[in-house]
């Protein structure tokens, strides 16, 4: 068997994984802290961490069954199996249970909360619309993302920003209807409210910082997939199918256009505000540097 | 005004891609051929012979230039939209003469008919294309692959980013139109 390729000292985003833990760290610890010391709310954190953690150790399947993505077997699908098999034998990594969703949107997923617990699962849309090699380089994406171990890093970071979300929706309901057995002439209403409101600042952290460490694990796997496939512009042509710029790609000849007054398309393209809480770059960015590893490897080839 | 702008683009872009042959071997391992095509539409009460003569008379100038190093003629393939050929032994020659074409076809009246000027080059044995879309004023890569109907996207994306800093190109997808049955 050949030696699984290097993917990965990939010592930026090792050091962002621990930075955006200890963040988390901090943020949790903090509100741990208030909710045990100021809003005495004990009960309901034990009974957001145990249903979090039931949550968290089925996370895969769970992520699979809200995906309606079904695990696929190796006669279902061979042509799948056979390539997860090889990106997982070259990424040095065990192979993933292997799922197909049947949604028309384009896209793919891994999940896990390790490498032996993971899923790598593709929508039909997917399917339907890239030929052998993009695939290849999306579920080489993927791979990389388990073998990076990210794909557990967030499944840790998510759980807390889960149990923070949880609590958010208990805290609400309580502030709404008086608060644990207490009378509200005791303050309890208010001591929920600030409770809420505090669990609203740690969920919106949480999710900055998560989406923070998510952008730059989007561009390592890019890297890493490329190093697994050696072909970094299939993954960018992939993405720019999924991204739906590569279905804009004309197929009517251009002498036919020009009876059909197509030449001036210019769509508006902007992804302004919403980037701070967006969990992946911008696709012109990505493809932008999938073409800068492509003209490295050609390079050192 | 207008039509004295668009001619200044055309020959421009023209000079353009003649000034990119060491980028483009370079950058991308594509070679020249010799020759490059000016695609036309017909008018809308043209046949395809009709506009072959009214182009053939619109080329009797540029060919009338003498001592020069490359050569136009028109496709004699029976096609609706007629075809300017141009063969030179080197990548400005060609794209001298597809400049010289070109302008040729807007003094005749025909410049508002130009749909395309195509520019074939090999790479690894296959031939790849650029395509100059006077309307829009850019390149656009175009290369077809083996599948009927199909083209190869990685290689196009690759080509557009290699080469866009020496030629007006288009980052949108959307303009970059086929152009099959080349005769080039």
């Amino acid at each position: 068997m050949n030696r699984p390729r290097d993917l990965g000292r990939d010592t930026q985003l090792v050091t962002r994984m621990v930075i955006t833990v200890i963040l988390l760290g901090i943020v949790y610890g903090f509100f741990l802290w208030f909710l045990l010391s100021v809003a005495g709310a004990a009960f309901m954190l034990v009974f957001a961490i145990m249903l979090v953690l039931f949550q968290f150790i089925m996370s895969d399947r769970l992520v699979l069954t809200s995906m309606r993505a079904k695990v696929v077997s190796p006669d279902e699908a061979p042509e799948l199996h056979q390539i997860v098999e090889r990106l997982c034998a070259a990424a040095g990594i065990p192979k993933p249970k292997i799922a197909i969703s049947e949604m028309q949107v384009p896209n793919a997923f891994a999940t896990g909360r390790s490498q032996k617990h993971a899923a790598v699962a593709v929508t039909t849309g997917l399917l339907s619309i890239l030929n052998k090699d993009q695939l290849e380089g999306v579920l080489a994406h993927e791979i990389s993302h388990i073998a990076t171990r990210d794909v557990q890093v967030m499944t840790y970071a998510s759980f807390l920003s889960v149990v923070a979300s949880t609590l958010m929706s208990l805290f609400f309901w309580s502030s709404m209807f008086g608060g644990m057995g207490r009378s509200r002439e005791n303050g309890a209403h208010s001591y929920m409210m600030i409770a809420y409101l505090v669990t609203i600042m740690v969920w919106v952290l949480s999710q900055v910082l998560i989406a923070a460490l998510s952008r730059y694990r989007e561009y390592s796997a890019d890297r890493g997939a490329s190093q697994l496939t050696g072909r970094p512009m299939d993954l960018a042509a992939a993405l720019h199918k999924i991204s739906g710029s590569l279905t804009g790609l004309p197929k009517q000849d251009l002498r036919r256009a020009e009876t059909l007054n197509a030449f001036f398309i210019m769509p508006a393209v902007g992804d302004g505000f919403a980037r701070l809480f967006s969990t992946h770059p911008p696709m012109g960015r990505r493809i932008e540097k999938l073409q800068i590893l492509d003209n490295e490897l050609k390079g050192s080839r | 005004m207008f039509f004295l702008k668009r001619s200044a683009d055309w020959g421009k872009a023209q000079a353009a891609m003649g000034k990119s042959k060491e980028v483009l071997e370079e950058r991308l391992d594509t070679f020249t051929t010799s020759s490059s095509g000016i695609l036309v539409s017909p008018s809308s009460d043209q046949n395809g012979e009709q506009a072959k003569e009214e182009i053939e008379r619109a080329l009797l100038m540029v060919n009338f230039m003498g001592g020069r190093p490359w050569e136009v003629k028109l496709d004699s393939a029976d096609n609706p939209h007629p075809w300017v050929i141009t063969q030179a032994n080197d990548l400005e020659a060609l794209s001298d003469a597809t400049r010289i074409a070109g302008e040729g076809l807007a003094n005749a009246g025909v410049g508002s008919r130009v749909l395309a000027a195509v520019y074939p080059f090999l790479w690894k044995g296959i031939k790849i294309y650029w395509i100059y879309q006077p309307r829009i004023k850019v390149f656009t890569p175009f290369v077809p692959d083996n599948s009927e109907e199909g083209r190869d996207h990685p290689l196009e994306l690759r080509m557009e980013k290699a080469i866009r800093s020496c030629l007006p190109t288009s980052r949108d997808v959307k303009q970059w139109f086929p152009v099959w049955g080349l005769p080039l």
